[in-house]
């Protein structure tokens, strides 16, 4: 049989598993909106651990992150510093955003903000920036799982059919059982993900040059500059500055904490200690990029180089007579990495769609029964829309994407506020959030105008925060009662 | 203020990790010699840090959940 026959074969065994585990799991759940978006409030702390986890563990990080490594050098340390100062907030900020859904029955992260500021618009605009944001970053995922079919098939089968398959399943499963199925296969996903690099990383480095030690002293002596921070620019030619270093994590980190998605995966738990436990243990999960590293690492001094960075862990992976079998499961654990992020973001997309704008702008009526099946029909729509951007669409993607991350680290001053500042009005929230967005998308349109080269994000966030004190001081104070009540929820005491 | 103690040295160990994974706290460590673990320093650097996070957070839930079995949750959380 021909090698790619074999890899191909491994990757639709993982990919029919992966649509058995989905869909079986979607059985267990009620038939209601609370039980298709947040698990009836009942994840424990394994399928937990392994949402959160595998779920910022996407396309990027299984090819992105590598590329970087291998072009970029010690650039991409930033990968960590930024995912675990992205999380650790949740470890405080997750129990209290779970403690409030449970008292009012939030399921998303623009219903627990609209609810303290009591503003519908917020809602609508919460979630048009919530939306945008995803559909490129689902795009990104369709198009790394693309990749990797065609670059371990030998091209055989096209980026856009890859695509198609592996997001085929994705949608089967979530269509079919909700958050559950995205929880179940996540579990099953990343347990797969994190064995396939270990085994990978240690095994390749070892293969090459006698282990990671060995390996590491040999770069150090021929391309020392790939080892110290901030690392190489995006050509590869100068230093990337420590400017750019610094403020790339503290945006990225921002950005992290803000996602939708996680605000509705806490309201998926079980209660305050699962999230917890998953927070503290979440940074193991962080270190199964270090295989990556090593593998990305293992490709610097290698004999012939891959068509561009991104495709550092194929290249290696095929250059290096691994057994087709082998090479079958990277590719699921690649694939798993995509979709792993691509369903809960389908699935959170889809969902706040149908609970913060369509039902409070065009049918306030709607029922329980008629949103599940919206939100399911919305699942369908933004992943065509997201399918359509990742194959018209060339460069412009990650162009998009970093726009993208801009307007989601807008959400930071607002929920800040809803939490810990009583005197934060509605009009302030929406005035903070409207000027802050527009001016990162206007510096993100013309970095000649960004002051001191600064991030678009930070400048937006700075505006943001400012008018969203100076507003809320200039309104009439918000009801008391209403606040008083929003604040002890979150802290536990109603 | 003592019932505040541990999550405030917590926030404070992120505090500091910002600093230390940015410019310019991350420049004294930012070398590659010595190796640890077979890893430049630099690289080591960060997951010492990853490594510390899972003892400072797994000590912030043991110590919370040791203090919710003293007192009752009701007045633990009024404060």
């Amino acid at each position: 049989m021909e090698r790619w026959v074999t890899v191909t074969l491994v990757t639709a065994g993982y990919l029919v598993l992966s649509l058995l585990v989905g869909w079986v799991s979607g059985r267990r759940a009620s038939d209601t909106v609370t039980g298709y978006v947040a698990g009836d409030r009942g994840f424990g702390l394994l399928v937990m651990y392994f949402v959160m986890g595998a779920m910022m563990f996407s396309a990027f990080a299984f090819l992105g992150t590598p590329g970087w490594a291998y072009s970029r050098g010690a650039a991409s340390f930033y990968v960590f510093s930024y995912a675990l100062l992205g999380f650790a907030p949740w470890y405080f900020l997750g129990p209290m955003v779970a403690r409030v859904g449970r008292v009012y029955g939030h399921v998303t992260q623009a219903e627990l903000l609209s609810h303290r500021f009591q503003s519908t618009t917020l809602s609508v605009l919460i979630a048009i920036v919530s939306i945008v944001a995803f559909v490129p970053y689902i795009a990104l995922q369709m198009k790394g799982a693309g990749i990797v079919f065609n670059a371990v098939t030998d091209g055989h089968v096209p980026i856009w059919l890859g695509a198609l398959v592996a997001y085929g399943v994705v949608i089967l499963y979530v269509l079919r059982s909700g958050v559950l199925g995205v929880g179940w296969t996540n579990t099953f996903q990343g347990i797969f993900m994190v064995i396939i690099a270990w085994v990978l990383g240690l095994w390749l480095p070892n293969h090459l040059y006698g282990g990671v030690g060995p390996m590491f002293e040999r770069i150090a002596e021929l391309r020392p500059e790939l080892l110290t921070a901030p690392g190489l620019d995006a050509d590869g030619s100068g230093s990337w500055g420590w400017g750019s270093y610094s403020s790339a994590i503290l945006v990225s980190a921002i950005g992290v904490t803000m996602w939708p998605h996680l605000f509705m995966k806490a309201f998926a738990a079980k209660d305050d200690k699962t999230i917890k436990l998953t927070m503290a243990l979440y940074p193991t999960f962080l270190l199964f990029l270090l295989p990556l590293y090593f593998i990305a690492f293992a490709g610097v001094l290698f004999e012939s180089s891959p068509p561009s960075a991104d495709f550092i862990l194929p290249h290696m992976i095929l250059s290096t007579n691994v057994a087709p079998v082998l090479v079958g499961l990277f590719c699921a654990g690649a694939l798993a990495a995509s979709m792993s992020t691509g369903d809960a973001m389908l699935h959170a997309s889809a969902s706040i769609y149908v609970q913060d704008m369509h039902r409070k702008v065009f049918d306030r009526k709607l029922s329980d029964h008629s949103r599940r099946r919206l939100i399911r029909v919305l699942a369908v729509v933004v992943g065509v829309a997201s399918f359509y951007t990742a194959v018209s669409t060339e460069m412009s993607l990650v162009a998009l994407l970093l726009a993208a991350y801009g307007a989601i680290v807008q959400l930071a001053p607002i929920t800040a506020a809803a939490f810990f500042w009583r005197r934060a009005t509605a009009a302030g929230a929406v005035t903070g959030l409207v000027l802050g967005s527009l001016v990162t998308l206007l510096l993100y349109g013309f970095p000649q105008l960004r002051p001191f080269g600064l991030h678009e994000g930070i400048v937006g966030l700075a505006v943001n925060c400012l008018a969203l004190v100076l507003v809320s001081l200039a309104t009439s104070r918000p009801l008391e009662d209403h606040v008083d009540s929003f604040i002890k929820a979150s802290r536990g005491a109603v | 203020m003592r019932h505040r103690l541990v999550p405030t040295l917590a926030v404070c160990f992120y505090l500091a990790m910002v600093f230390f994974v940015t410019y310019p706290g991350y420049v004294p460590f930012n070398r590659i010699q010595p190796f640890v673990f077979g890893l430049p320093f630099s690289l080591f650097w960060q997951v010492l840090w990853i490594t510390s996070s899972i003892f400072v957070l797994a000590g912030v839930f043991f110590w919370e959940q040791r203090r919710a079995r003293r007192a009752p949750p009701a007045d633990d959380e009024r404060q």
